[in-house]
């Protein structure tokens, strides 16, 4: 009796091992489980009859019965195991995607350019230790011009056509008024930038415009130099320019500076433009990137600092920095929005 | 101002091409933009004296003539009729090039060679034709019968003359003359500086001829006046009119070519005026009387002097002073004796009286910025010289108001100073005297050192000034670069701004692009926007840039209206800026607006309520605790029922709605735009300080209220219903659907919330929210006179 039944577990294992092999996907192999292991299964069946064996006889059968449903679950799970992984290589074969199809759009705002210049900056400044003041867009005549030692009358006035608002109040020509303003109320040491909107009663034109930004600094305390002054705005014109940019001091005049220089910087575009003159310099190859100088006693006396001060002023045209930057050839795009040309930044 | 090349070395023979004396000179601060060529490229071209003109036997048109060079004699073949023998033209010679890049060859016309081309101005490229007698316009060039015969005529006619084009400060009227930049040259070059040849003073007195009184030395300090007789009015010799062409100032006639010729090498304005027409011989120089007029050179009546310095005759003004000679005195072909003008006006004066006449010339351009009285001397014997070359007979003597001039302030130097401020460690003595006397300053002693700045520098003042000459002249390349040493002080900035640069990253963020629209606009176009005052420019440039922008969408509407119109349809923009208002005078406001057009890149439509989003997102973004709340608002420009006004805790902070249609009409505008503006200053004093919220440990239970109310319950005042009934347990109320149609009663709608409930101590169980929740629907019910719809 118990031979019969060890051989029919020996086939009842034939049998499920090529049940196992022919099953073709995962449902087919849990139905042939069902079959063998289920609570109806033919293994269970038999384990169920185990009673009918002689008691002697019962550990022998009962250890190689276990050994086959042993056997036989690890067979099913290699097979699961191969099944499954053969699966899901269809799915992903099935998935295979266009790369080329283009990406899904996001919600993308972007800063004016004029507003990512002026961040850049700002940023390089505060590096040097420059804190962010800021002053009106509205200002005084005193303010805007006889603090700087521009007096009425001045023929210097005239490199900053006005716009008025009445005989003593007028939109700012440049942010060097916010130099006073600090002044006024703060001793040195002193290390000051502030940026915003200026006006100037010119006509719109590819280089012109009525409304500009502008970067003023300033820099006050004992012995502060021609040469820190040097040190300080080349560091600058090479980090918004690039690390190579040979950076050229050329003396210039400003009414509020003295010594007063304009800062060069060599011309990147030259090598770019292979024939005739460079439009970015006009064959020069020196392109001007901002104005600045030792500030004048003058100004040192409005504010009534001591004679032992000594400081530095600068200024610097954003739509300026931003146009050679960015290489776009008129200043107008800046304001007329056009959003294709925004988009780009 | 534009140096033509040859003229500065009348003073000083410069050692390098134009291009490298330009660099070296703005080296050194002479402000040269660029360097510009006249008659590029033209060379060969002779002074030749034709010497026999014959028909040409083979031909009507042409003529044969034996043209005399000097050391050769050319035959050559011409067609033109305006020249005859003896007369002295421009040749060409066989190999010279041309205007355009013509070659001259040798050529055979009708059967005989001709060796070479008189030239006309054209085919030199002069472009000061009109003023060439109407024959030489089209025809042969004829030169002044003086002219040497073979000479190279490109110094005479400015070929290939190097034009140095400067750009000059306004502290530097010197550079406004060809001398003064031949001075900054010779300090340069350490080179001599050869001085204009000036008529020798004579001793003498004009009177009988004329006198001169001036009321205000204050006004004008000096003034000096030569007379001229035996004065021929006719044209220029063609050297002098090619050099005052080069340097930009058309010739005229020889007397006022004269006096424009030292303007541009002196920098001293001059006046010369036909005496004859002078009224009594006698004149004032004073300020204009009232109702007093002048009929100006330039033909335009002036007619408001008052407060204008006038040279006036018995009977009026002969010439503003410093600015603008009349006609009534004008130089003409019967000029025979001239009264010869050499002033110097107060600077401040002659700047406001140009800006209130509106005129500004030559002239007034040098004296504004303030020029020196020996300017006046040498200016007046220089036109002297010059006349008396042109055949003038000029009287002994001249009359002279300032003879004596005071020396300027000296100046002392200290060295360490200037080491210290240029950063300059080994500066020598020695080199600040060298250049300090290269640039004509007077070193009077060296230790201490004290200095007298020459009289032609009416810019310098105290030591920074003289620093200044010291630095340029020793080389700005020379002085070494330094990062500063001081204390570190904390970088800090402005609370505005860092709010400002907040706010655009949130909006950015959020996918709106910034826009920068200009500050000003068109009067009436803001107030279609604004009915308060505007800020008003005085003097605008144009009346559509008057006003000084009031609130910000007009203007950005202005843009995006021009951005509909280059088919850019689906626009999201935002703006932070400086509005305008008028209160008791101009005040400034910080202002924010966005407008939306079009679709989102994910599909949906900009809307009231994408617009509204925004503005709740930023209330998180900017931890604001109380929320805003809207406010039915009417406004013309606004669609009647999709405007609000915001407010915070009853305060008004902007607006925001759908424009208008009818405003959008009159734009051209054909799609819905919505629009946002608010109060920056506002948002800052509300932004709160962010302090993060405990994360609940405990699960939340949703339940959904459904019900039919009248069409007119706002839904907010649902949701404030349930927050303020609701109880601690309700965390959020979200409205999840609107719905108005067939299922629906006429007049009402459907509205659809999610309660969120949730305990901070404990997991709710579900007849703890389910008690709640009936209780809450209950009170809905009563509340709002609702049809609650179970699902
Ligand atoms: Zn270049």
């Amino acid at each position: 009796m118990s031979e019969a039944v060890l051989d029919k577990l020996d086939s009842l294992l034939d049998e499920a091992k090529s049940k196992i092999t022919k099953a073709q996907d995962e449902k087919e192999l849990e139905e042939v489980r069902h079959q063998i292991l289920g609570k109806k299964g033919e293994l269970t069946a038999l384990l169920r009859n185990l009673g009918s064996i002689p008691q002697d006889k019962r550990p022998a059968v009962g250890k190689k019965a276990n050994e086959i449903k042993l056997q036989i679950e690890q067979v099913l799970d290699d097979r699961l195991q191969k099944l499954s992984q053969s699966s899901l290589e269809i799915r992903l074969q099935n998935e295979r995607i266009d790369y080329s199809l283009p990406g899904e759009s996001l919600p993308s705002g972007r800063l004016h350019p004029i507003s990512e210049v002026l961040r850049e900056v700002k940023d390089i400044f505060r590096g040097m230790g420059f804190e962010v003041a800021r002053g009106p867009e509205i200002e005084t005549d005193y303010y805007n011009f006889e603090a700087l030692n521009i007096p009425p009358d001045h023929p210097a006035r005239e490199m900053w056509d006005s716009l008025y608002l009445d005989e003593k109040t007028l939109l700012r020509t440049h942010t060097s008024p916010v130099q006073i303003r600090v002044m006024e109320k703060r001793k040195p040491p002193l290390r000051v930038i502030s940026a915003g909107k200026c006006y100037r009663r010119d006509a719109v034109d590819a280089t012109h415009c009525f409304q500009f930004h502008q970067v003023e600094g300033f820099m006050v305390d004992e012995e502060v130099s021609f040469a820190d002054l040097k040190g300080v705005l080349s560091t600058f014109a090479r980090l918004v320019f690039g690390q190579d940019r040979q950076v050229k001091f050329v003396p210039s005049y400003f009414p509020f500076t003295e010594p007063s220089v304009e800062v060069y910087i060599d011309c990147f575009n030259c090598a770019q433009s292979s024939t005739g003159k460079c439009s970015l310099c006009g064959g020069e190859k020196w392109i001007e990137v901002l104005g600045a100088g030792m500030i004048h006693p003058f100004v040192l006396r409005v504010v009534d600092y001591p004679a032992h001060y000594s400081g530095f002023a600068f200024g610097v045209g954003i739509e300026r920095i931003a146009l050679l930057k960015y290489g776009i050839n008129d200043i107008r795009l800046f304001y007329e929005n056009d959003e294709r040309f925004l988009r780009q930044f | 101002m534009r140096v033509p090349f040859s003229w500065l070395n009348d003073f000083i023979k410069i050692p390098d091409s134009p291009e490298v004396a330009a660099e070296k000179l703005r080296q050194v601060g002479v402000p040269v933009t660029h360097v510009e060529y006249l008659s590029a490229g033209i060379t060969q071209v002779f002074s030749g004296r034709i010497e026999t003109l014959t028909p040409h036997p083979n031909a009507d048109r042409l003529r044969v003539a034996l043209v005399d060079l000097g050391k050769e004699k050319l035959q050559i073949v011409t067609g033109a009729s305006n020249v005859a023998a003896s007369d002295i033209i421009p040749v060409a010679r066989v190999g010279a090039t041309l205007a355009g890049g013509k070659i001259i060859q040798e050529t055979k016309l009708r059967g005989l060679p001709s060796l070479g081309m008189m030239c006309s101005a054209d085919e030199l490229a002069l472009d000061f034709k009109e003023y060439l007698p109407p024959t030489q316009r089209e025809g042969v060039l004829i030169l002044d019968s003086d002219t040497p015969i073979g000479i190279d005529l490109a110094p005479m006619l400015g070929l290939r003359e190097a034009i140095l084009v400067l750009e000059p400060f306004a502290n530097r009227p010197d550079y406004l003359s060809i001398y003064g930049v031949a001075r900054e040259a010779a300090a340069i070059y350490h080179l001599p500086l050869k001085n204009p040849d000036l008529y020798a003073a004579t001793p003498g007195t004009l009177d009988g001829k004329i006198q001169v009184t001036v009321e205000s030395s204050q006004e004008s300090p000096r003034y000096i006046a030569r007379y001229a007789s035996q004065v021929k009015v006719n044209a220029s010799p063609l050297w002098m009119a090619v050099r005052l062409n080069a340097a930009g100032i058309r010739p005229i006639n020889n007397v006022v070519d004269v006096t424009n010729y030292v303007l541009l090498e002196l920098g001293q304005p001059l006046h010369a005026f036909d005496c004859s027409r002078i009224q009594g011989k006698r004149i004032v120089v004073r300020q204009a009387k009232p109702n007093e007029k002048m009929v100006g050179l330039d033909e335009k009546t002036y007619d408001s002097l008052q407060n204008i310095l006038v040279i006036a005759d018995e009977t009026g003004p002969v010439a503003l002073g410093g600015i603008m000679g009349g006609k009534r005195t004008e130089i003409s072909e019967t000029t025979t004796e001239v009264l010869l003008e050499a002033a110097n006006f107060n600077a401040g004066l002659v700047r406001r009286s140009s800006l209130k006449l509106g005129i500004r010339t030559e002239s007034s351009r040098r004296f504004e910025k303030g020029l020196d009285p020996i300017g006046a001397d040498w200016g007046s014997r220089r036109a002297s010289f010059l006349l008396q070359q042109f055949g003038c007979q000029i009287a002994d003597g001249a009359i002279d108001t300032q003879p004596a001039i005071p020396k300027p302030q000296e100046i002392g130097l200290n060295l360490q100073k200037m080491k210290k401020l240029l950063g300059v460690a080994d500066l020598e003595l020695s080199q600040v005297v060298n250049i300090l006397k290269g640039l004509g300053f007077e070193v009077r002693t060296e230790d201490p050192l004290f200095v007298g700045p020459p009289l032609f520098r009416c810019d310098i003042h105290e030591d920074v000034d003289v620093i200044e000459e010291v630095a340029r002249h020793y080389g700005y390349s020379h002085i070494p670069a330094t990062l500063p040493a001081g204390m570190l002080l904390p970088a800090t900035v402005d609370a505005e701004e860092t709010f400002e640069e907040t706010l655009r990253t949130f909006l950015s963020s959020v996918g709106l692009l910034e826009m920068l629209s200009y500050s000003l606009g068109d009067p009436p176009y803001f107030e279609k926007f604004y009915s308060r005052p505007l800020v008003l420019i005085q003097n605008p440039l144009t009346e559509d840039r008057k006003a000084l922008r009031p609130l910000l969408y007009p203007e950005m509407l202005m843009n995006l209206r021009r951005n509909l119109h280059l088919k850019n349809t689906h626009l999201h923009f935002f703006e932070i800026g400086k509005t305008f208002e008028k209160l008791a005078g101009p005040q400034e406001k910080r202002s924010l607006a966005v407008l939306l057009t079009g679709d989102f890149p994910w599909g949906t439509s900009s809307n009231f309520y994408t617009l509204k989003g925004v503005l709740e997102r930023l209330w998180q973004a900017l931890h604001i605790e109380t929320p805003f709340t809207l406010h039915e608002e009417t406004k013309d420009q606004f669609h009647p029922f999709r405007c609000a006004s915001i407010r915070h805790k009853g305060h008004g902070l902007g607006i925001l709605g759908e424009l208008h249609p009818n405003l959008l009409r009159s734009l051209d505008i054909d799609q819905r735009v919505m629009a946002l503006e608010l109060s920056v200053d506002q948002l800052q004093s509300l932004a709160g300080r962010f302090k993060m919220k405990p994360i609940p440990l405990y699960p939340e239970s949703r339940r959904d209220i459904s019900m039919i109310v009248e069409e007119r319950v706002p839904a907010g005042e649902i949701i404030e219903f349930i927050r303020s009934h609701g109880g601690t347990l309700v965390e959020g109320i979200k409205i999840f659907d609107v719905y108005q149609g067939p299922q629906v009663p006429a007049n009402k709608k459907s509205l659809a919330f999610a309660i969120t409930y949730r305990s901070l101590e404990k997991t709710l169980t579900d007849e703890e929210v389910t008690q709640v929740h009936e209780r809450i629907q209950k009170e809905l019910a009563s509340a709002f006179d609702a049809t609650l719809r179970i699902a």
